[in-house]
């Protein structure tokens, strides 16, 4: 067995949960949202995704000009 | 090709041991770390006809097809950023169990039916268009093909579960990876000394097999920037989004993080892949431009046409094209620096030579379409094996007619997997037997996998006409994806809709997408943004004017904030 330490949440705090680690069904298990390995946020991550796409279809573009 | 095959299953089950119970069958026990799940998710895509279809794709139309990709990146940032977490926090098997505690049971079943049809059908397409293939290339029945691929995944995801269909898939999108660098070294390899890299970007530049991107609006052109980045991204939507054999790849994931960064992987390297697919493509069709290729790609169709009395006057024209393009290219490289006026008019001289050369050969294609009885007869898929059957050593034609085995078995393997997933959870365990134990219902998984991998082994049996098949379940699946993933917009950012509007905003989706696909000559990609659009409105509508007074709205951590 394994103790959950308790958290606050939306300003009311939580006890300690108890949590059976052998119990058959995995979603007993707590669950965790952590942040990304780099630039610290999700959200940074996604603008970083976006502005790659249009890097990627600019350089495309280019490069189907330069050989058409 | 045979030990290959052996070691991809025998790993998928060394790494899925311990599957003993149905969290760790049917999730993996949420274990899996995000390159896992992004590298399974990816060898889905990267299904064996993708491989061979998408490489012949390129060597005809150029790699144009890339912008289908468009709107994959942006529909992962969506879904990575309300879809995961809510589906994890939901606590899930199947994205369609979310939907009865947030609406109700009808529209959960509604939905599952949907997918069982529209994905049981692909999943036989999936096994059979790659058996064809391979069948004509290896001179083995398709029957036989079709049999070994089948039997192999079945017993391998039947035992396993979802953890050895996804560690199987991390293992193939290795070696597909090795396949395609050294199928692209080849390309450039065999081009005649005097044609450098270089001057084969400029040959295929000239015919157009470079051109990537389509700024150019039109309804009815199917692969353009626009329709790329709308319908493509509403497309990936409801494939990543609603769709159980994808959604249940990052439900495995040990922690919402973790799923999330297999969606960012996705959008990462998706296209950077398929560039990397169509520009093999292209090369072929440079290598072509030197070395004549078979008038038809497909072999058991050039010898039909062979022993046709109309073929040597076309075989004639044909080499007199093929002839006349070469000389042009070459006299074209050797001018283009020297002089940009004469080489802009030689280089004009090629594109005319290309066009009458790409004209003969569909004299050839409609004469192999009139001896089979087919009006669109083409041999797109054929094309790469060809060239790597030519061209490539046997020890390395062997390793690419692995890795089409591997990559069919493995797009198959997450279907199947899917399908007996939604048929216990969202069906059997809903509808028919409530309350057993979990050694029962990993049983009735194992069972129904097998059922379902019969099903498509025998639906790929029975196939008859390829083309027509792969056209429709195309058709199928662009019909149906709309309004499930407008039932999901619905659910995660409408909180005024409920459970009967929900439902009605599927048949209503549906109605209209049925009616453009009939009545429009809008290209499929739209259907998906249309369907969505549809369905929303309709079940918006319905909720708002017949309110589901009884039915308890979902609480509020499962819906986007």
């Amino acid at each position: 067995m394994v103790y959950v330490m308790g958290a606050q949440c939306n300003g009311v705090f939580a006890p300690a949960v108890r949590i059976v680690r052998d119990e058959p069904s995995t979603f007993n298990r707590p669950i965790i949202d952590e942040g990304p390995p780099f630039l610290r946020t999700w959200r940074r991550v996604y603008v970083l995704i976006l502005v790659y796409l249009a890097a990627v279809i600019f350089g495309l573009y280019l490069f189907g000009r330069a050989f058409a | 090709m045979g030990s290959w095959l052996l070691f991809i299953v025998s790993y998928g089950l060394w790494r899925s041991r311990g599957s003993r119970n149905i969290d760790s069958y049917l999730l993996a026990g949420k274990t899996m770390p995000w390159y896992a799940m992004g590298l399974s998710i990816m060898a889905t895509q990267a299904g064996a006809i993708s491989f061979i279809s998408t490489t012949g794709q390129s060597y005809t139309n150029g790699m144009r097809f890339v912008q289908f990709y468009f709107g994959l990146p942006i529909a992962m940032v969506i879904i990575a950023a309300t879809a995961a977490p809510i589906f994890h926090r939901a606590r899930v098997y199947t994205a369609y169990e979310y939907l009865e505690r947030r609406f109700d049971a009808k529209t959960r079943c509604l939905v599952s039916i949907v997918f069982l049809i529209q994905r049981g059908l692909a999943a036989g397409v999936a096994l059979y268009a790659p058996a064809v293939v391979l069948s004509v290339i290896l001179g083995w029945p398709d029957r036989l093909t079709t049999l070994i691929m089948g039997a192999l995944m079945v017993f391998y995801t039947a035992v396993g579960g979802i953890k050895a269909v996804t560690w199987a898939d991390v293992q193939q999108m290795g070696v597909l990876f090795v396949a395609l660098m050294v199928a692209l070294g080849a390309a450039i390899w065999q081009l005649p000394h005097a044609v450098s890299f270089h001057d084969a970007l400029a040959v295929a530049g000239a015919a157009g097999r470079l051109t990537a991107v389509d700024t150019h609006f039109d309804w009815t052109s199917r692969y353009n920037l626009w329709s790329g980045l709308i319908g493509g991204m509403f497309l990936a939507l409801a494939y990543f989004g609603t769709d159980q054999s994808q959604v249940q790849r990052y439900l495995t994931g040990r922690s919402i993080g973790q799923s999330r960064l297999s969606l960012v992987f996705m959008a990462l390297t998706k296209i950077p892949m398929q560039v990397f697919i169509l520009f093999t493509g292209a090369m072929v069709f440079s290598l072509f431009t030197f070395r004549e290729p078979p008038v038809l790609f497909h072999p058991a169709a050039l010898a039909q046409v062979r022993a046709d009395a109309r073929f040597p006057a076309i075989e004639h024209r044909y080499q007199e094209a093929f002839e006349t393009r070469r000389a042009t290219a070459a006299h074209w490289l050797a001018l283009r620096s020297a002089s940009p006026a004469a080489g802009y008019q030689a280089k004009r001289q090629y594109q005319g030579a290309e066009a009458r050369f790409e004209a003969v050969r569909q004299e050839a294609e409609q004469l192999a379409g009139k001896l089979n009885g087919v009006s669109g007869f083409n041999d797109t898929n054929f094309i790469f094996l060809s060239f790597v059957t030519t061209y490539l050593p046997a020890g390395l034609v062997g390793l690419i007619v692995g890795v089409i085995f591997s990559a069919g078995m493995s797009s198959i393997s997450g279907e199947i997997n899917s399908l007996a997933t939604v048929s216990v959870i969202d069906i059997y365990k809903r509808h028919f037997v409530r309350d057993a134990s979990d050694g029962h219902y990993l049983m009735a998984s194992r069972l129904i996998t097998v059922f379902w991998g019969a099903y498509a082994i025998a639906f790929a049996s029975m196939g008859a006409n390829f083309g027509a098949l792969i056209e429709t379940v195309n058709m199928v699946g662009s019909l149906f994806y709309g309004s499930m993933l407008g039932v999901f917009v619905l659910a995660f950012g409408v909180k005024r809709a409920n459970g009967r509007g929900a439902f009605c905003g599927v048949l209503a989706g549906e109605t209209v997408v049925f009616l453009i696909s009939r009545l429009t000559g809008i290209s499929y990609l739209w259907y998906n943004p249309i369907g969505c659009a549809a369905t929303v409105s309709a079940g918006l509508l319905v909720s708002v004017f017949a309110p589901n007074r009884n039915h308890e709205v979902e609480e509020r951590p499962l819906s986007i904030p």
